[in-house]
């Protein structure tokens, strides 16, 4: 109940907020041109739109993360939720949750603005668009919980992508590649080891990911297997980016 | 007698910044008992607000025991969940309502749905805030965000309340509300913390206080204990042309030709009303005067300061 009471009030938080909503209204008028710009309607088209509202979304959810606890540190009301008979675990699962909703409703909202602009066009995309958003919703999440563990590092947008964007880079097989051959052997099977430890305890965002266009042609089911992944993982990252924010609140003095 | 809610017993807090050790609080001990109206008095810097956040579990002591409502060092939630803290300075969301900010204060205190909706409707008519209820808190007044305030730390009905210079900042009028809403309170038989350096308004509403000076309680006691430790007795008195004045070295001249001697206790009365009348002179009036709590305390800051 305490949570789900952080999770309303951090959606009417954000709800509430005009920057948010002026970044909605041009996330929406910007991919509704976007669509509608091309003469022909394609699925390539389509596929283009979905993958920047994708990005938009990634980039949205790891300003959220970073921000959701940071807003309430700055004008003073975590203070005043943390001096009320609430666990720090709740108020962390509240406010993932509360960004989380607010997320949901973006991607229905630009979901919406894909589909009628698609509509106008004549392409048919029938659920697809639609569900397409409602699969990456876990991956959102998994954002969300990612940013707002670094957000007890740093309260900086910047740093905070920058941090995501190199540990997504580490694991691209490539980086591995170049890396390895310049360390000593011993060192380098440890890298090596590391790496794929960290691999399956925090895995790149990017990995969850698929295109609009393998969606839709059912190409995902067999070419991602961490696809399946997706709701366990999201749960993990949930609990360590809870576990991690109460930790440094606890050591915090308000 | 009523039983201690709060004991505060040697506790010490200093701080560290790079160049130098602040000792905010050396070895501070006072007790409130339940249903006092406590004032925690003090200088800017006195530790007041160090002491509170020591009883709060919100800075941790370097030593010394703090108890509060039975246990040492509770939990946050449990404390809470009987205990409502009111910082310095309003901490609400600008965009939400009165009654949202309320309502979110409630369900975090996990108030049923049917008793929160009528301890809402209650609070907004006791902070006043009827007709600003649904209004942004954005529009507020900085008198209507405290009163808000106070209204989302008694929603659950705490046994104590912890108020960190409730009326900081506030116009006279804005003041007078918020001391007229404490005392409500404290009739009703709430307990109240007040950390305060504005001393008309304790002297109103407490019954109890502590005076720290630099971080150690110089003053613990009953108000009107503290108060009567101080009484003086004024007694003017008029005396023969003839007679020596010589005799009452300490009396001054008062209004309409009468005399003027203050005398710290009835035997000095006595022995005074007994050289007036050896004088041949006749005491008019004898008032006892109970010093006024700024006059008390800028004393014990002085000689605070002097040791």
């Amino acid at each position: 109940m305490k949570t789900l009471a952080v999770a309303r009030f951090t959606l009417l938080r954000l709800y509430r907020s005009n920057y948010v909503l002026a970044a909605l209204l041009i996330l929406g008028l910007v991919l509704f041109m976007l669509l509608i710009s091309k003469s022909v309607a394609d699925a390539s088209d389509l596929n283009m739109t979905h993958n920047a509202a994708r990005m938009i979304l990634w980039l949205l959810a790891i300003w959220l993360g970073i921000s959701v606890v940071q807003a309430d540190r700055a004008d003073g009301t975590l203070r005043s939720t943390l001096t009320r008979p609430v666990s720090l675990l709740e108020v962390m699962i509240g406010k993932l949750l509360g960004a989380f909703f607010f997320i949901c409703l973006l991607a229905a909202a630009l979901s919406a603005f894909i589909t009628l602009g698609a509509y106008f066009k004549g392409t048919a995309v029938g659920w697809a668009s639609v569900l397409y958003q409602v699969s990456l919703l876990p991956v959102y999440f998994i954002v969300l919980a990612l940013a707002m563990a670094l957000s007890q590092v740093t309260p900086r947008f910047v740093a905070g992508l920058a941090v995501l964007l190199a540990w997504d880079g580490l694991f691209k097989a490539n980086v591995v590649a170049a890396i390895l051959p310049r360390l000593p052997q011993g060192l380098a099977d440890v890298f090596q080891a590391l790496c794929r430890v960290a691999y399956y305890l925090a895995p790149p965002t990017s990995t969850f990911f698929i295109t609009y266009r393998d969606f839709a042609r059912g190409s995902w089911a067999v070419d991602s297997y961490t696809y399946f992944l997706l709701l366990p993982y999201a749960l993990h990252y949930a609990f360590l980016a809870c576990l991690l924010a109460t930790w440094a609140l606890s050591r915090e003095e308000l | 007698m009523s039983r201690p809610i709060v004991e505060l017993i040697q506790v010490t807090k200093t701080f560290r910044d790079r160049r130098r050790r602040v000792v905010a609080l050396k070895e501070a001990t006072f007790t409130v008992n339940a249903g006092d109206v406590f004032g925690l008095l003090g200088a800017n810097g006195a530790g007041k607000t160090t002491a509170m956040r020591c009883v709060l579990g919100l800075t941790r002591p370097d030593g010394g025991t703090v108890r509060v409502l039975d246990r040492e060092r509770p939990d946050r939630r449990t404390l809470f969940s009987q205990a409502a803290y009111l910082p310095e300075e309003p901490q609400l969301f600008a965009g939400a309502t009165g009654r949202e900010q309320l309502r979110y204060f409630g369900r975090l205190s996990a108030l049923k749905r049917d008793r929160l909706k009528t301890r809402i409707d209650q609070v907004i008519e006791l902070v006043g805030l009827q007709d600003a209820a649904h209004r942004p808190i954005k529009t507020y007044s900085k008198g209507m965000k405290q009163r808000l305030s106070i209204g989302g730390a008694i929603l659950h009905e705490p046994r104590i309340v912890f108020l960190d210079e409730p009326t900081r900042g506030l116009d006279p009028i804005g003041r007078r509300d918020i001391r007229d809403m404490l005392q409500r309170l404290a009739d009703d038989g709430a307990t109240l913390f007040i950390n305060s350096h504005l001393l008309g308004e304790v002297e109103r509403l407490c019954n109890r206080v502590a005076i720290l000076v630099n971080g150690e309680v110089r003053a613990d006691g009953l108000l009107s204990e503290l108060l009567t430790e101080d009484e003086r007795i004024t007694v003017r008195f008029v005396l023969p042309e003839n007679s020596a004045i010589e005799a009452f070295p300490q009396a001054e001249h008062a209004e309409g030709g009468l005399w003027k001697q203050i005398v710290a206790d009835t035997p000095a009365l006595a022995d005074l009303t007994g050289r007036i009348a050896v004088a041949g002179g006749r005491v008019i009036e004898a008032r006892t005067q109970r010093l006024a709590l700024e006059d008390y305390f800028i004393r014990i800051v002085r000689e605070g300061d002097a040791s």
